[in-house]
């Protein structure tokens, strides 16, 4: 056999197999029948219809997919926190966070009487009798001033604790 | 033809409803629920020569146990159109003097169910049922039946899922449906704290109506978990062939417990 002849029988064969391949798919492309599409062209909205179905069918479909991908992601999550939880490595161990509402309830009560004593002060220094005596005057400011930073360092050490307990309970 | 305010009305109970139920939806929430909220934009030509809209708002629960999970979605729709014919709905319709359309309605109640069979592979079934009103632009009228198979495995940060399935579509009357062989491919990736998620999907169904292009469609969702419970979703799709819409647009809220 020559080899025009190996050559010519390759391609027949090519063409051939090519042509079985291509013409299933043929039949599948849309103009193999037109008259349904005709017909939704032709009645716009009832045609609509139809696709609205496809178009809901779909779109549920997929947002469904999704949302139970992240969904069994964030269960897998959250299941894995809990075992994380109750081996104690995780957020605040139990005797620990009994401890630390009553500490967080004493700073509290502190703050607020501060507070309070610090309006005492500021009624007095209000007071033009008492204050007309300069050393009165003076042991009233130098208290008003560390009255005032001993409140900026409980509300510093209240914002900390409070930062502990949501980063601890993010983690 | 009926008045603009009929128009805002419609309009004014939609976003009344987003606005309502999202938040509601979390006070119904039981253990091993969650419930969602999401509003969807989608616009395309299809076969048409003038451009359709439809504003959807599908709220959903889910509920899992172990191994098994079940999904159930009810879409409520606006549809505004410039097409022609009767809409045979018996939804409220409403005709503006620019030649606009705006149909409304109740769609058909979709359910999604999986159960693993293996690590990482899951039987899926899904039924849909006639909610929608007889006749109504947003239904068939009949029950859609659907048998699959699930796949998803993690890479790292990544996950791989990929689903094919075959749907048994109920047939509406006027119009035959072809069941349709349906897969899709899609991959994740989850922030390492477990708050955030990107995902890619891909999905294709066979020949459903002889003569039209299948749907097809790409969509891209972020979720991020705003709290312990409640999380927030955006999605964005691209539609292709005639049967897809060009391009969707949506938002939506989780409450997980």
């Amino acid at each position: 056999m020559t080899m025009i002849e190996k050559r010519r029988r390759l391609s027949a064969g090519l063409f051939i197999s090519l042509l079985a391949l291509v013409l299933p798919l043929s039949a599948q492309q849309p103009g193999g029948d037109m008259s349904v599409r005709q017909q939704m062209l032709n009645l716009q909205h009832r045609g609509m219809q139809q696709i609205n179905q496809q178009n809901m069918q779909m779109s549920m479909d997929q947002m469904m997919k999704q949302m139970n991908e992240m969904l069994s992601h964030t269960g897998e999550m959250v299941k894995s926190a809990r075992e994380h939880d109750e081996q104690g490595q995780g957020a605040l161990s139990d005797p620990v966070r009994p401890a630390m509402a009553v500490l967080s309830g004493h700073l509290d009560a502190m703050a607020r009487g501060m507070q309070k004593t610090l309006g005492e002060m500021r009624r007095m220094m209000a007071d033009e009798s008492l204050m007309n005596d300069p050393l009165v005057k003076k042991r009233m400011h130098e208290m008003q001033g560390n009255m005032g930073r001993m409140m900026s360092a409980m509300e510093d050490l209240l914002k900390s604790m409070d930062t502990l307990h949501t980063k601890k309970e993010n983690e | 033809m009926y008045s603009v305010s009929r128009q805002k009305y419609n309009r004014a109970v939609l976003v009344l409803l987003l606005m309502v139920l999202a938040p509601l939806a979390g006070l119904s929430a039981k253990k091993n629920w969650s419930v969602s909220s999401v509003f969807s934009y989608t616009t395309g030509t299809y076969i048409y020569d003038s451009r359709v809209d439809n504003y959807t708002l599908y709220l959903g629960g889910r509920y899992s146990h172990e191994d098994f999970s079940v999904s159930l979605t009810l879409p409520l729709v606006i549809q505004r159109d410039q097409l022609a014919g009767e809409t045979s709905s018996p939804g409220p319709s409403v005709s503006m003097e620019n030649g606009y359309a705006f149909t409304s309605g109740i769609s058909d109640i979709y359910l999604y169910t999986e159960y693993k069979v293996y690590p990482g592979l899951y039987v899926t079934g899904q039924v849909k049922a006639p909610t929608s009103l007889n006749g109504s632009l947003f239904g068939s009228g009949k029950f859609d039946y659907g048998l699959g198979l699930a796949f998803r495995k993690m890479f790292g940060v990544y996950r791989i899922f990929a689903d094919a399935g075959y749907l048994m579509l109920g047939d509406p009357g006027q119009i035959n449906y072809e069941n349709p062989f349906v897969y899709g491919v899609g991959l994740a990736r989850h922030a390492p704290n477990g708050r955030s998620t990107v995902s890619f999907y891909y999905q294709e169904y066979s020949t459903i109506i002889k003569g039209l292009q299948p749907p097809r469609q790409l969509t891209a969702a972020y979720f991020r978990a705003l709290n312990k419970t409640l999380g927030i979703s955006f999605y964005g799709s691209k539609g292709f062939g005639e049967s897809s819409a060009e391009y969707t647009l949506a938002i939506g809220f989780n409450v997980l417990i």
